[in-house]
């Protein structure tokens, strides 16, 4: 039943069939939340052209980016670099089998390839053309009518985005890339422009966003975020109009919750994530004073055309750790598997992890509660009752979520000096190192490696160190975010003690919980 | 949920939204384990997309077609997918027509089936306006198939394919583009 719409449901009653109460819970949840997971359809169907095409998660990060139009200033910017390309390659193909050529069939085949041979495939299909030229690093196209660049990288990015109007969906986009390769096919041995081709396959993937991507959902969310910003008094203003801190968060959810919304926490946390993003990328925060500003913000974001707003550095550095955290291998167990899942939530949260610890504590903390509510809520039982569950009881204290990201920290700290006891434990001298410091940390790691009881690190010295120079520089950049992270707690805890602030925060989540999954109840049985 | 003045569809908004959903999708992707067992427990959109092209001459593969005879979730993306493909296509078949010679226009053909006395049935194909010939017709409906059949070339804008009730093959043909659901494609 998850995932069904509302209007389904009813249909289901005026044909009297039978809805048992579980189901309708599990509607009432569908429909109160504002988190609804994200449509399975798609996310298959991104995972599959991943994996045919062995995509990086940077690449997948981009393709997710261009499926969804969230790129700017030009939504449609790889729709264009896909129909120059095919113009190109067409026209190539065009000159060189005129009688038997297939537009269609050429364009599925650059298009579907898998990466090395679609190099040699396109190397092949263009040689010999003086004003089609590709060579190591991408294509340079001069003819009357058709003049453009593009490197390999953005090229692999346009392709994958095709690879979704062919397989993605259930192939119901499929027609309108046929229809964009005839409009691309050259005519009397010229390459046709690629807007009419652009113009097709832009004005199809907008009505499929329309269609299936929860953007309206999305949009609510993140307007009420805005507006909540701009409404409050001054006095909490005085960091500036958009400005906000952790506490903002909470009275923000609480609104939502209020107002009816069984917002997550966590959801609400990692909006405002988002949204500071976007206020430091615009680097506009101190200049606004008035609501209009937003427009003059938004004005910039779509016409400035140098900047990249596509991709923040935070956004790279969460894409870069989750590559390493999945590329880690299982043997030797460096890592284990609760300790990956520490890692994968605080990169799911950057920056908040320096800028708002008091906030990813509460996300740790009381997030996994509320977990249990709606996944109870979900699957219609199993586990305490949701009385129980509001009270808070099984969240863990601030004090617990510190003490194992302190322990994951030392783990960290003692596999980055086994690394560097592997890399350069045999050698005297490292230029730029201080002798002592290294013979210091050398012994630490040796004497580290010795204690490690982890499958795995029996192997021999020589085995270990092969392995550990393919992943010490992952094991440094998780070693780097956790330091950070426990030193921000370490800081919030000078200021006021952890386990009193989670004494003054419990009673708050309690009777959020409370109003948000009891009281609706209630006035249900009112009804 | 109040959005204190702030209009939804704001670019800024806008953008947000489209990043969030950008954000979600990414990451299901990256860890989706779930979401892949699902993905090829049915036939994957290459192997679909490929036999959607093969040559129309090949044979044809029974374990597909049987899958997408069971699965309706595989014979909708084998139906677009042919769809995109056929350079002409038609979601209703001949009998939809009310003619007593059912007869149906599929991109710039006319298709009708004529029955001689005492002959096999004949599909017949006519040109309405200059257009390349198809070189293959596929047929598939909930009554059965796909069913693919090599055409001959055109004489003067026709092209006639005896539909001989010896031949299973042809019968079936038959049979299946008489139910009004059938999907028709022409294809090169």
């Amino acid at each position: 039943l998850e995932g069904q719409v509302p209007w389904r449901i009813a249909a289901r009653r005026s044909l009297g069939q039978e809805i048992s109460a579980q189901e309708i819970a599990a509607q009432e949840w569908q429909a109160n939340s504002m988190d609804q997971p994200v449509d399975e359809h798609t996310a298959s169907d991104l995972c599959a052209i991943a994996e045919a095409r062995q995509l990086t998660p940077a690449q997948c990060n981009m393709l997710a980016r261009n499926v969804t139009g969230a790129l700017r200033p030009n939504r449609d910017i790889y729709l264009w670099v896909l129909a120059n390309v095919l113009s190109a390659v067409l026209l190539c193909g065009c000159r060189r089998r005129q009688k038997t050529f297939d537009p269609a069939d050429c364009a599925l085949e650059i298009a579907l390839a898998p990466t090395p041979e679609r190099r040699a495939a396109l190397m092949r299909l263009c040689a010999g053309h003086e004003d089609v030229r590709v060579s190591r690093e991408g294509i340079a196209v001069d003819l009357d009518s058709l003049q453009f660049e593009a490197s390999f990288a953005r090229i692999d990015d346009a392709l994958a985005f095709a690879d979704f109007f062919i397989t993605g969906s259930d192939g119901a986009l499929f027609a309108s890339f046929k229809e964009a390769v005839l409009a691309l096919t050259p005519v009397d041995g010229t390459a046709a422009s690629p807007h009419e081709a652009v113009g097709i396959l832009s004005r199809r993937i907008a009505q499929w966003r329309r269609e299936r991507l929860p953007l309206g959902r999305q949009e609510r969310l993140f307007s009420a975020l805005v507006g909540f910003l701009l409404k409050r008094p001054a006095a909490q203003q005085r960091y500036g109009l958009l400005a906000f801190d952790d506490d903002d968060i909470v009275a923000f959810w609480r609104t939502c919750v209020e107002a009816g919304e069984r917002l997550m926490f966590r959801t609400a946390v990692e909006r405002f994530r988002d949204f500071g993003r976007l206020v430091k990328h615009l680097d506009a925060l101190r200049s606004l004073t008035r609501p209009d500003d937003l427009d003059a913000l938004a004005a910039r974001m779509e016409t400035e055309p140098d900047t990249d707003w596509n991709a923040t550095t935070d956004d790279v550095a969460e894409v870069r750790l989750l590559e390493a955290l999945k590329s880690l291998p299982d043997d030797p167990n460096a890592l284990k598997g609760v300790e990956r899942d520490l890692i994968a939530t605080i990169a799911a949260l950057m920056p908040f992890h320096k800028q708002r610890p008091g906030s990813v504590l509460r996300v740790l903390a009381f997030g996994p509660v509320q977990t249990g509510i709606a996944n109870r809520l979900r699957r219609g039982g199993g586990g305490p009752a949701i009385d129980e569950r509001v009270g808070c009881a099984d969240a863990h204290s601030y004090d617990t979520v510190a003490d194992r990201f302190y322990r994951l920290r030392d783990h960290l700290d003692s596999l980055r000096r086994i690394a560097v006891a592997l890399r350069f434990g045999d050698k005297a001298l490292v230029q730029g190192v201080d002798p002592d410091t290294l013979a210091e940390t050398v012994q630490q790691g040796n004497a580290a490696l010795k204690r490690l009881r982890r499958a795995g690190f029996d192997r021999s010295r020589a085995e270990l160190a092969a392995i550990f120079s393919g992943i010490d520089g992952a094991l440094s950049d998780f070693c780097t975010i956790i330091c950070d992270f426990t030193a921000e707690i370490d800081r919030l805890g000078e200021r006021r003690t952890l386990s009193d602030r989670f004494a003054r925060d419990k009673p708050v989540f309690i009777e959020t919980f409370t109003r948000a999954y009891l009281a609706r109840q209630e006035t249900r049985a009112d009804v | 949920m109040s959005d204190f003045g702030v209009d939804r569809s704001h670019p800024l908004v806008r953008w947000l939204a489209e990043q969030a959903v950008a954000a979600d999708l990414f990451r299901a992707t990256v860890d989706g384990a779930a979401t892949r067992e699902d993905a090829t427990a049915s036939l994957s959109m290459r192997a679909l997309l490929a036999y959607a092209r093969r040559d129309h001459r090949a044979p044809p593969s029974f374990a597909i077609e049987q899958a997408i005879r069971t699965d309706p979730a595989t014979a909708r993306r084998y139906r677009n997918l042919l769809a995109g493909m056929a350079i002409a296509f038609s979601p209703v078949a001949l009998a939809a027509a009310t003619d007593p010679v059912p007869s149906r226009v599929v991109g710039q053909w006319r298709l009708r089936v004529s029955q001689p006395e005492g002959l096999s049935p004949v599909l017949v194909l006519e040109s309405l306006a200059p257009a390349p010939a198809p070189t293959a017709i596929e047929a598939i409906g909930p009554a059965g198939g796909p069913i693919r059949l090599p055409l001959p070339e055109p004489v003067r804008g026709s092209i006639q394919l005896p539909l001989d009730d010896r031949f299973a093959e042809l019968a079936a043909f038959h049979r299946l583009i008489a139910d009004p659901q059938t999907s028709i494609a022409l294809l090169r």
